[in-house]
Parts: structure tokens; C-alpha cells; sequence
């Protein structure tokens, strides 16, 4: 399986800055990378592609559940021209998406494309943020921005040198606050090519509670975001049927389920990460990354009360317990 | 073995991605089969509030049944609960503070 980093970033916030400079190093050499606009990456020895921007919406499908017809035919191509050896062999993928695309579709074409799933893996979404211009991009006029950052595994934080550091840090504490599931960086810090390294470590908060960040333009419903951590393990059934039922109810408004699971029976954790309402394959992992065997669980919602969610799972969890295995 | 949307259940594949979990050979599926009659089981608790019920044919097709005998097959759980919601013609909702109380109630 090949992974893929999926790039995103609103308009302006310094992707293209960011994939330029890492695509020089000498271990991003086996990387094919797909841009929706040939700008400035372009460098002789990389594989580019051009990724024409067009989705189609599956039949009775929700807005999520679309799938990027372009990036399906562009990553079939790519893979049927490596197999027949008419392009350089390659490691990894990084897609680059318009600043205004919702990645969502992106996601869901990855994990849901029959041929596409079993040769590419989505190995970490790496979403930027301007650190100038940031607020402006996760307020209630441009909702991708926020679904981008909600979808992060890494953020990078840009043009941290034209803010203060007060202001940077500030930053840094929004982007903690709405996405607690993500790894922050700062462009400036020159992070190399392990940002494109698979993201399999657990949720950074180590404690619980519920942050809530209101857009300062406009009005609408705030975005919100809960760590939980519990210490006893969860039965994975009730979990299952739990999860699955808030998001066939509320999964318009959950924009990011992400955690690290102490299942019962299972010796090492689960990884979940659910990117909208789009549920990756959840991955049994054969040790846990640090001493901290806590299931831990990051929630980002907009409009959805999330202490009535970790109250509802409590109840599930305690009131649902199944017969014991044979 | 792939994701799926969790809200309208399209594509992706015929199975739940909780199913996602077990992996290949003999072993998980063995394991597949337990979990898969505890997922019916737990599904009764809840939709019993609901007078619905759930049962599993041959290990293949789910039946989901209204008391007065309306029912549905079910090829996996990713459709549970939309028609679930479907056939009672009503929201089946687990932030709902009646349904959490039936249910720690019911324990």
C-alpha cells in the first residue's frame, strides 16, 4: 500500500510555500505529488500531476459522501503507469487540494474507491494555517476552513514571522483548543519530511474536558471540542453501536472523531479516526506509542452539545453490557 | 476491508467498519461471529424501545421487524439505523435523555 498525505490548507496559507520546500530534500525524491494548480512546486526530478477539480455526488449520498472523480482517474493513471514502468517508481503521494476544497470527498474517495483502497492508504491529513490571516479562516463564512483544521492530524503553523509571538502563540493555543487531536509545528522550525510520516499516536491532550471556540465574525453555532479519556477499557461492541447511531443522527455536525482505544480482550490499542462522517477502517495496533493505556478520544463538533455526547456514551458503555465471549 | 460513511451508510463496503477490526483467518472469524451475534444482541436493547427487533439469518442477512410484522433485510449494520429510523418514522436518537434513562433503567 502506498500512503498518501493528503495537503490541505485554506487559501493563501502557505501549502504550496511548505510542500516546495520539502519536496527538496532528498528523501521526499520517490514522492509523487498531485496539485489541483501547477504554480510553483514544479520541480524536473518529481513526479507532478495536475488534478482538475470535479466531484460527483454518489446517488442518495450525503455532501461528504462524494466521490473526486478527478483524483479517482488521476491516482488509477498514476498507479497503471508505475506498473507498467512508464514513470519513475514511488513511495509515497502527497495531494495538494485547492484552499477552498472540503476534504471530506478527498477522504472518502481514498477510503471508499474500490481499486484506489487497496493500493493507497491515507496515511495523515497535514493541513496549514496562516497565522495572520487564521481567524479570518476558520470563521463562519468560510466553513472549510474550519473542516480542514477539524480533519488535521498535523497542523503547520505559517507565517509565524510576520506576528508577533504573542499573537503566534495565541494561535497555537486556537488550533489546541479546536483540534486537540493534532500535532502543531511551525513553518518557521523547518519541519522536514517526517510531517509526511504516518500519524499513529494518540490524541495529545491527557486530560478531559470540553473547549468551545466562537467564530468573532458572525453568529452561528459555535465549534466545539472534547478530550475524553476514561481509564476502563471499552467493550468494543457497545462502542461500535453506540458511535454509529451518533453519527447516523448528529454526523452532519460531528466534524472529527479521532482517539486511541483500550478495547477489552485486545492487548494494544485501536486507532479510530473518523473524518467528518466518514469512519476510517479502525487498526489494531500491536503496542501502545507511550506508558498512558487510557482510551482517549478527541470530538470536534459545530452545533452539537458534546458533554450530552459524553454522557450518552457513558450510558451506553455501563447500561449495554453484552454476555461475556466463549 | 474499508471505511464507511457513518451517517447515510453508502458505498464504501457491504460490512460495518466496526467489523474492520478482526482482521483474516480462522481465529477472527471466529471472532467475527461472536461479535456479530453480540452486535445483534446489543442492538435489541435499544431498539426494543422503539418495538423493533433484530435478527441475524445464517450469518449473512440481518432482519429487522416492527411487532406488527413490517420487516426489512438488512445486508449489513451500516444500514441499522436509518431504517431503523425509517420504519418508526421518528428519530432514534443516543443523546436522547428519555432513551438514556430507559436504558440505564433497563440495566
Amino acid at each position: 500500500m502506498t500512503p498518501v498525505i493528503l495537503l490541505t490548507g485554506f487559501l493563501g496559507s502557505g501549502k504550496t510555500t511548505l510542500l516546495s520546500r520539502l519536496l527538496r530534500g532528498p528523501d521526499m525524491a520517490r514522492t509523487a505529488v498531485l496539485i489541483n494548480e501547477f504554480g510553483e512546486v514544479g520541480l524536473d526530478h518529481l513526479l507532478v500531476e495536475h488534478v482538475a477539480e470535479s466531484v460527483v455526488l454518489l446517488k442518495s449520498g450525503c455532501v461528504c459522501c462524494t466521490i473526486r472523480e478527478d483524483l479517482k482517474a488521476t491516482l488509477r493513471d498514476l498507479l497503471g503507469r508505475r506498473d507498467r514502468g512508464e514513470i519513475p517508481a514511488f513511495d509515497r503521494v502527497v495531494i495538494e487540494t485547492t484552499g477552498l476544497a472540503d476534504p471530506g470527498p478527498v477522504v472518502f474517495t481514498l477510503l471508499g474507491e474500490p481499486v484506489i483502497m487497496h493500493h493507497f492508504s491515507l496515511a495523515s491529513v497535514v493541513t496549514t494555517l496562516d497565522a495572520v490571516n487564521g481567524r479570518l479562516h476558520l470563521s463562519q463564512d468560510n466553513p472549510e476552513g474550519v473542516r480542514q483544521l477539524a480533519a488535521a492530524d498535523r497542523v503547520v503553523l505559517t507565517k509565524t514571522d510576520l506576528v508577533s509571538p504573542a499573537q503566534a502563540a495565541e494561535m497555537m493555543g486556537l488550533i489546541a483548543a479546536m483540534n486537540p487531536a493534532a500535532w502543531v509545528s511551525l513553518a518557521t522550525d523547518a519541519p522536514g519530511s517526517e510531517l509526511f510520516d504516518p500519524v499513529d499516536h494518540a490524541p495529545r491532550r491527557r486530560h478531559g474536558g470540553t473547549q468551545a471556540y466562537r467564530s468573532h465574525l458572525g453568529g452561528g453555532d459555535p465549534v466545539t471540542s472534547l478530550s475524553l479519556v476514561r481509564e476502563e477499557p471499552l467493550d468494543w461492541g457497545a462502542f461500535g453501536l453506540w458511535l454509529a447511531m451518533l453519527l447516523n443522527r448528529h454526523g452532519d455536525r460531528l466534524l472529527r472523531v479521532k482517539g486511541l482505544l483500550q478495547v477489552e480482550g485486545l492487548d494494544g490499542p485501536v486507532l479510530l479516526n473518523a473524518v467528518q462522517h466518514v469512519v476510517h477502517p479502525p487498526r489494531h495496533l500491536d503496542r501502545w506509542p507511550d506508558e498512558d493505556h487510557r482510551t482517549r478520544i478527541v470530538f470536534i463538533a459545530r452545533g452539537l452539545d458534546l458533554e450530552r455526547v459524553s454522557r450518552s456514551l457513558a450510558v451506553f458503555s455501563g447500561s449495554i453490557e453484552p454476555a461475556p465471549l466463549r | 476491508m474499508c471505511g464507511m460513511c457513518g451517517m447515510c451508510g453508502v458505498f464504501l463496503s457491504q460490512a460495518h467498519w466496526t467489523d474492520a477490526l478482526w482482521g483474516s483467518g480462522p481465529e477472527a472469524a471466529r471472532r467475527r461471529r461472536l461479535e456479530r451475534q453480540r452486535a445483534v444482541s446489543l442492538a435489541n436493547r435499544v431498539l426494543r424501545h422503539f418495538d423493533l427487533r433484530l435478527s441475524d439469518w445464517n450469518a449473512s442477512t440481518y432482519q429487522l421487524a416492527t411487532r406488527t410484522g413490517q420487516t426489512l433485510l438488512l445486508p449489513s449494520l451500516a444500514a441499522l439505523w436509518p431504517e431503523a429510523e425509517r420504519l418508526r418514522r421518528r428519530p432514534i436518537d443516543p443523546l436522547d435523555e428519555a432513551l438514556l434513562q430507559a436504558l440505564t433503567e433497563a440495566s
